[in-house]
Parts: structure tokens; C-alpha cells; sequence
């Protein structure tokens, strides 16, 4: 190794010996060429990289429209959703919730008074009134042209109605003549009619004074129930025979969640003698 | 040697025989046979799941994808055909499921409307119907994997094909899908044909244009980007958020115990379903046939994730919104106080 210093101009003769500028013509252009496309290369994806950040600038008009329709589609498509009024499919589904929402109230409650009003084909009416407390049980008074009758229903047996679809303990319950008012015996009773028999899937309506009406079937009668909006509780149950001309032929109204008199429903306290309320 | 082959050829054939044998057993010991027969959810899952496939790929790459089920001998890029073409066909029948599923129950929902007698008894056989068509979707998905996944097996041995290998022989939009879109399409109108006594068009008028308008954002503003956002996504995208937006509602309309609210709920529910079958439709008419045809071009060598997640995670989470707008049917609002 030399460990003398060379000065610029012997570095420079010295680079100029070893590195002589003596390409051929063509071979000098061709390197020419090469590295210009080389740093147009490198300008051209630079500018790509320019456009990419402001993207949707660069896109064509129509992408641009087509964008802009399509959020004002997203924002009409919400619009509709939230101030629109319900469809056919929601309407389905509304009638299903409100029947839920009325079984559910029934099975809540904790006294009814009812009052049946059934008309048979003479046109002569019988009244059965019906008060039931969910600690006792119901009393039905029968209201005829035979006179006034009364019936203990306890509460195990209207547990058992629930179950088997209001079989009769006992003689006096099988008599065809309670078999109206067993059918109300109890809001259990009535939320279990309205689940398996009654074909309330058709639509309803709203009135003015809050209450919805829900309607149905059963057999050849058709069902029409008018509840309470606040609390989901039927006021009027009517089961109007088919045709032009439709008459109720059962009419039962009903008052809820009432305080009852201090009495015992049950006198004869057919469950528990020594307990007065039937307990 | 060729003869111990081929007693073990014969074993093993004869101990899957057993094996589905046995299944076969168990499904008709659990339950009376008829509970799980829905000839019309079959029917649309079938056809539906098969016209998908024809949408997307040639009746030629089909055929030679049902010839590879049973012969091993083929070239790779004939093998990685019909790898595609049996992940497409368990992929289709999958959607259909679910499409099928959402389909069942609002087609049960709108025909209440008209059911003389019924009650809460008659609302869980609409239930079952829907649940049925997603257990056939996914019964014919699994029996489309099997190939796919034994070819697969077969492949993993051999070296990767240049991209230039991979591309299909047909590129363009045959008969065959032509045929396919007509065959989808008459099998969905003939499925949800109860749906027409009503008015049709309002009911999946809101979430076609949140879903349809949403998706055509996303294509278009990520799309172009690395991230590489399908079409597919993008649906499912658009389903997923659209279904948040029906929870949300939901959830508003339960503080309102009147009547009102529960026409809330109705619509809520209403939305959620529709939204998840308008998004499962995109998904299996636009986004996967494209994507199919994308990778017969070359243009793309294999699905994209994000992608395969849309295909699969959402028609199971199809299943999960039905189930849980079902429940929030039958359970009652809080009453007021």
C-alpha cells in the first residue's frame, strides 16, 4: 500500500486512463435511451401515486354519479324505513306481537269481573257473571229464566282446565249450561281459547280511544276482541254468527286487576275449609 | 400387490357404505323421518344451489368435475377446474340454504294473514320449515366438500401451476349461464310466489336500496384500493349493517308499549329479514359469479378472504338473525308502568 497522498489533478489523470469515455456511438445511445426510460419509469409511478391519494377525483364522471345515486339511494332506503308505514310483512308480524302481548297481560293479572251475555236462537238471553281472584278461584252466577243458579270453580280445577282444556271435576261443571262461561272462567282459561282456538291471525284496527280490535275464528263463528292498548287486557269479546247480517251471539265484557269484595269468593270453601280465602 | 389394493379398495368402499348406513339409522331412530322433509325447501335448495353453479362455471368444467369424484387420473390444471367447481357447488348450496331459510319464514309470516285456525301452535312449524332449508343447504354443502377437499388432497403433492395454466377453457358468458340465471330465478319466483297476494314491491322496497346502494359505495370507493373489498363483501357488508340498523329500531320500538311500538318492532323485523335475503341474492348472483369469472380469466388465482368469509359466515348469520327475530316475535313487550 502507498501511503503517499495523490493531488487532485494525478486522481483525475489517473480516473481518466483507467475510465476512458470511448463507447461506441451506438452503444453509448442505447445506454442513453435505457435510462431514460428507466427515469421516466420512476416519474410515472410517482404521478400514479398522486392520483391513488385523491382517487375519487380521478374517477370517471359517471362512477362519480353513480357513487352520489347511490348514497342518496342509502339515504331515501332509511327514510322510508323509519318514517314509512308498515307493510304487509310487518303487519304479519305486528297482529302476531300484539297477541302475544295480550296472552301475556292475561296471564299477569290477578282479578277479573266478566260478564257473559249469551243469546240463543229464541232470542232469550242468559247473564253469567263471573268474578275470579287468582288466590281463590271463580264464582259463576248464572242469571236465567229458570232462576239464578251459582257455581264454585276452585282454583286446582281451573289449573287442570288450562292443562286439559276445561274438563268438569265434578257433575254440576259438566252440565252443558256453564259450558259458556267456563270458557271465561279464568284469564289463564281465556289466554289459552285465544292461543289454541281462536284463529286470531287476521288483521286488526286501531280506534281513537285506544283500544285495538283483534279478530278470528272458531268454527263457524267468528271472533272479534276489543282490547286496551295500556294494558293489553280484553274489554269486549263478541262471537257474531257468519253471514250478511252477523249477530253477537255471545257478548262478554270484562273489568281487570279490580279490588273484589272482602268476602270470600268461595263460602263453602271447597279447597281448604279452614282457610276463608281458599288458599 | 394389485390384488391387496384392491381388497383394501373394497374395504374401505364397504366401510363408508356402513358408515352412512349407520347414519342413515340414527337419523330415522331420533324422530319420525317425516319431521325432516320439506319437499319444497328441498326443492328450492336444490335446484337453486345447482343453478348458482351452472351461473358460474361451464357445463363442460361441471362434467369434468363430476369425472374427477371418481377418476384420480387428469392433468393439474383439470384437477384445480374441478376444485373450483366443487367449492363453487358447496359454496351455492350453502347461500341457497340460507337464502331459502330467510325466504321460508317471511313466506310463513305473510300467509298467517289468511289461516282460519291457528294460534302460537301454528307459528313453530313455520320455524322448522325455515330451519329445514338451511340443514339442506348444508347437507349438500358437505357432500360437494368431500371432492373438493380430496382433490385438493391430491394436489397439495404437486408443484403450484403458473398462473397462465390456471385459466379456465371457457371465458365468457356462455349459454350455460344464461340458463343458469333463468333456472335461479324461476325457482325464487316459484318459491315465493304466496308473497305476490300481497304488495311486493313496498315491502322490499327500503332495504333493497339501503343493501343495493351500500354495496355500490363499497365497490366503488374501496374496491379499487389493495384491500381488494368483492363484491361479495360488499353485501354482506351491507346486510350486516343494514340488519344492525333493524336491531336498533327494534330496540326503539320495545320502550314504546303501545301499539305504535310494536308496529316499530313489526317493521324492524321486517327490515332484518328482508335485508339479509336481498344481501344473500347479491352475494349469490353478482358477487360470486364475477369473482368465478375473475379467476377463469387469470385476473385473480384463487377466492378472495374476505370473500369466503361473506359466502360462509353470513348465511349462518342469516340463521342467527331469523332465530333471534323469531324469539322476538312470540316473547311479549314489557308492559307499561
Amino acid at each position: 500500500m502507498n501511503k503517499q497522498s495523490m493531488d487532485d489533478s494525478e486522481l483525475d489523470a489517473f480516473l481518466g486512463r483507467v475510465m476512458k469515455d470511448d463507447l461506441p456511438p451506438d452503444a453509448k445511445s442505447a445506454m442513453n435511451r435505457r435510462f431514460l426510460r428507466f427515469r421516466e419509469g420512476l416519474d410515472r409511478s410517482g404521478q400514479e401515486r398522486a392520483d391513488q391519494d385523491s382517487s375519487w377525483r380521478s374517477m370517471p364522471l359517471w362512477r362519480q354519479a353513480l357513487g352520489a345515486a347511490a348514497a342518496a339511494l342509502i339515504i331515501v332506503g332509511f327514510v322510508m324505513q323509519l318514517r314509512g308505514s308498515p307493510t304487509a310483512l310487518a303487519h304479519s308480524i305486528g297482529q302476531l306481537k300484539a297477541i302475544a302481548a295480550v296472552s301475556a297481560g292475561l296471564k299477569r293479572a290477578t282479578s277479573m269481573e266478566c260478564t257473559v251475555r249469551q243469546t240463543d236462537r229464541d232470542g232469550a238471553p242468559t247473564l253469567y257473571r263471573i268474578q275470579w281472584r287468582a288466590t281463590s278461584g271463580a264464582r259463576i252466577d248464572m242469571e236465567s229464566s229458570g232462576g239464578v243458579h251459582t257455581l264454585w270453580v276452585p282454583r286446582k280445577t281451573i289449573s287442570a282446565a288450562v292443562v286439559g282444556m276445561i274438563p268438569a271435576l265434578d257433575a254440576g261443571m259438566q252440565e252443558p249450561v256453564w259450558r259458556p262461561a267456563l270458557e271465561f272462567a279464568s284469564p289463564v282459561t281465556l289466554s289459552r281459547q285465544m292461543e289454541i282456538r281462536y284463529g286470531l291471525m287476521q288483521g286488526g284496527r286501531m280506534s281513537a280511544a285506544g283500544e285495538f280490535t283483534i279478530v278470528g275464528r272458531e268454527g263457524p263463528q267468528n271472533i272479534e276482541i276489543i282490547v286496551d292498548s295500556q294494558t293489553y287486557l280484553p274489554i269486549v269479546l263478541r262471537k257474531l254468527s257468519r253471514g250478511p247480517n252477523p249477530r253477537a251471539l255471545i257478548e262478554a265484557r270484562f273489568r281487570w286487576n279490580q279490588p273484589i269484595p272482602a268476602e270470600p269468593v268461595d263460602p263453602t270453601n271447597l279447597e281448604n275449609p279452614a282457610d276463608p280465602a281458599g288458599r | 400387490m394389485s390384488s391387496t389394493n384392491a381388497s383394501r379398495r373394497f374395504l374401505l368402499i364397504a366401510a363408508r357404505v356402513l358408515l352412512v348406513l349407520i347414519v342413515i339409522m340414527g337419523a330415522v331412530q331420533s324422530g319420525t323421518p317425516a319431521n325432516y322433509v320439506d319437499a319444497h325447501g328441498f326443492f328450492f335448495v336444490l335446484i337453486g344451489g345447482a343453478a348458482l353453479v351452472m351461473i358460474s362455471f361451464p357445463g363442460a368444467s361441471i362434467a369434468h368435475a363430476f369425472r374427477h369424484v371418481v377418476a384420480v387420473s387428469g392433468t393439474d390444471a383439470e384437477f384445480h377446474d374441478a376444485t373450483r367447481v366443487w367449492e363453487a357447488a358447496g359454496r351455492s348450496f350453502w347461500i341457497a340454504g340460507g337464502l331459502g331459510s330467510v325466504l321460508s319464514i317471511m313466506i310463513g309470516f305473510v300467509g298467517m294473514r289468511t289461516v282460519e285456525t291457528a294460534g302460537f301452535s301454528a307459528i313453530l312449524p313455520i320455524l322448522i320449515r325455515s330451519l329445514l332449508s338451511t340443514f339442506y343447504g348444508g347437507l349438500l354443502a358437505v357432500i360437494c366438500f368431500v371432492p373438493c377437499w380430496r382433490l385438493l388432497g391430491v394436489l397439495q403433492g404437486r408443484p403450484p401451476l403458473p398462473v397462465s395454466e390456471l385459466k379456465g377453457t371457457r371465458l365468457g358468458w356462455g349459454y350455460g349461464a344464461t340458463f343458469g340465471y333463468v333456472l335461479f330465478l324461476s325457482v325464487l319466483i316459484w318459491t315465493i310466489r304466496p308473497l305476490f297476494t300481497i304488495s311486493i314491491w313496498p315491502v322490499f322496497r327500503p332495504p333493497l336500496m339501503v343493501v343495493l346502494g351500500g354495496a355500490i359505495v363499497l365497490i366503488l370507493f374501496v374496491g379499487q384500493s389493495g384491500a381488494r373489498l368483492t363484491r361479495s363483501a360488499a353485501f354482506a357488508c351491507m346486510g350486516l349493517v343494514a340488519s344492525l340498523m333493524g336491531f336498533i329500531q327494534m330496540l326503539h320500538g320495545m320502550t314504546d308499549p303501545t301499539p305504535r311500538g310494536i308496529g316499530q318492532v313489526a317493521m324492524a323485523l321486517a327490515f332484518i329479514l328482508l335485508s339479509c335475503s336481498i344481501a344473500l341474492m347479491g352475494m349469490a348472483l353478482i358477487g360470486a359469479p364475477l369473482e368465478d369469472r375473475a379467476i377463469r380469466m387469470g385476473s385473480d388465482q384463487a377466492p378472495s378472504p374476505f370473500s369466503r368469509v361473506a359466502w360462509y359466515a353470513f348465511p349462518l348469520l342469516s340463521l342467527i338473525f331469523l332465530i333471534i327475530v323469531f324469539n322476538m316475535i312470540i316473547v311479549p313487550l314489557p308492559p307499561s308502568r
